[in-house]
């Protein structure tokens, strides 16, 4: 049998991330694959939101770190960086990337999670200067929510910079100098809209459904 | 235990003991493992580098499967950084030509990879270059200390 070439090595999405894994030679190309993985996870969870209802923030964010450890990404829940971080991505070369993940409530409460990522967990060292706000949300309409949450860290973070995010329309980046290093510190911030109230009003049936006789 | 310059000195015990925490699942961890021994047996001098067939061959498998890939993105793209991946063109009449990692990040971003030795655009490199695998410093300084 021939060698296996790179035409044969990868042929799912997931295969070509795990693929990139492996070939990911600096920081940013494994901050892509962190974010590629986070995606996928997210939308997995948006998908199953009906069952996520009854769950809490550790266990949404226990979801969250399976998938991405599923993805290929070493990923672990309130690992000790500075505090206890909600999700800790740690890869080659001294790569960390840390989230903070929030049910939303009150907007307060989501800048506690920034807080928390920018004062006490980020180092803002190279490599270890990026992060996530991961935002699950149980209302309706996330867009409104990541614009008033948008607002309130303009106001809130003096040099803090945002944009629109590449990939996701509902996600967007802030960039500002981290208080230690004085380096940019650039954080992700991605929600999970989890809203589900079907409006359909049709109701399955208790057994099976009969099959009606057809009179020929 | 400290190495002269005050940093503990990995071993054999402390790559298995990272790999079983990082694959987080038990089948991949053996399949990590079984590579690393593999590789452990035959270093300083006969392994130069792995292509994915040794590797299906080592780990019994008769086709790449997500289970090998997974276990390959854990010791190339993790902390365990035990392999460093690279690239190999095989060009049926001018040889084997190992691609500098620059080149092939590179052609991967571009999907443009030039020959070594022709300088013309390779057409569907991606069915003429194979991946390979090195072990890399650490797990060569591991070998050496024993």
């Amino acid at each position: 049998m021939g060698e296996i070439n790179f035409s044969d090595l990868a042929r799912t999405d997931h295969q070509n991330l795990l693929v990139d894994i492996m070939y990911a030679s600096d920081h940013a190309t494994r901050l892509s694959c962190v974010n590629r993985a986070l995606d996928y996870a997210i939308t997995r969870m948006v998908e199953g939101r009906q069952y996520m209802k009854e769950l809490s923030e550790d266990e949404l964010t226990i979801q969250l770190v399976n998938a991405l450890n599923f993805m290929g990404i070493e990923a672990s829940h309130d690992t000790a960086v500075g505090g206890h971080c909600d999700v800790v991505v740690r890869m080659k070369g001294g790569f960390l990337w840390l989230g903070e993940a929030k049910i939303h409530n009150d907007y307060e409460y989501l800048f506690g999670g920034f807080q928390q990522l920018n004062t006490r967990y980020s180092t803002g060292l190279s490599g270890q200067d990026v992060g996530g706000i991961i935002i699950y949300n149980f209302g309706q309409r996330i867009d409104k929510v990541m614009a008033a949450w948008g607002a309130l860290l303009l106001e809130r973070v003096s040099d803090v910079v945002i944009t629109q995010c590449a990939i996701n329309k509902l996600a967007f980046e802030s960039v500002h100098l981290h208080d230690g290093t004085g380096l940019p510190l650039r954080i992700r911030h991605v929600p999970v809209p989890l809203y589900f109230k079907p409006q359909d009003n049709v109701t399955r049936p208790a057994g099976r459904k009969k099959r009606k006789s057809t009179v020929l | 235990m400290m190495s002269g310059s005050g940093f503990a000195m990995t071993t054999v015990d402390d790559i298995k003991s990272d790999i079983i925490r990082a694959a987080n699942d038990q089948r991949r961890a053996l399949v990590c493992i079984s590579i690393v021994e593999y590789i452990l047996e035959r270093l300083p001098d006969k392994a130069e580098f792995l292509t994915v067939r040794t590797l299906c061959n080592v780990t019994e498998k008769r086709i790449v499967d997500d289970e090998l890939l997974h276990a390959l993105a854990i010791l190339c793209g993790s902390r365990i950084d035990a392999l460093d991946a690279g690239a190999m063109l095989i060009d049926e009449e001018l040889g084997e030509f190992e691609i500098d990692s620059d080149d092939w990040r590179d052609a991967r971003a571009s999907g443009v990879l030039i020959h070594p030795v022709t300088g013309r655009e390779i057409k569907d490199y991606q069915s003429v270059v194979i991946p390979i695998f090195y072990p890399s410093a650490k797990l060569r300084g591991v070998a050496g200390h024993g």
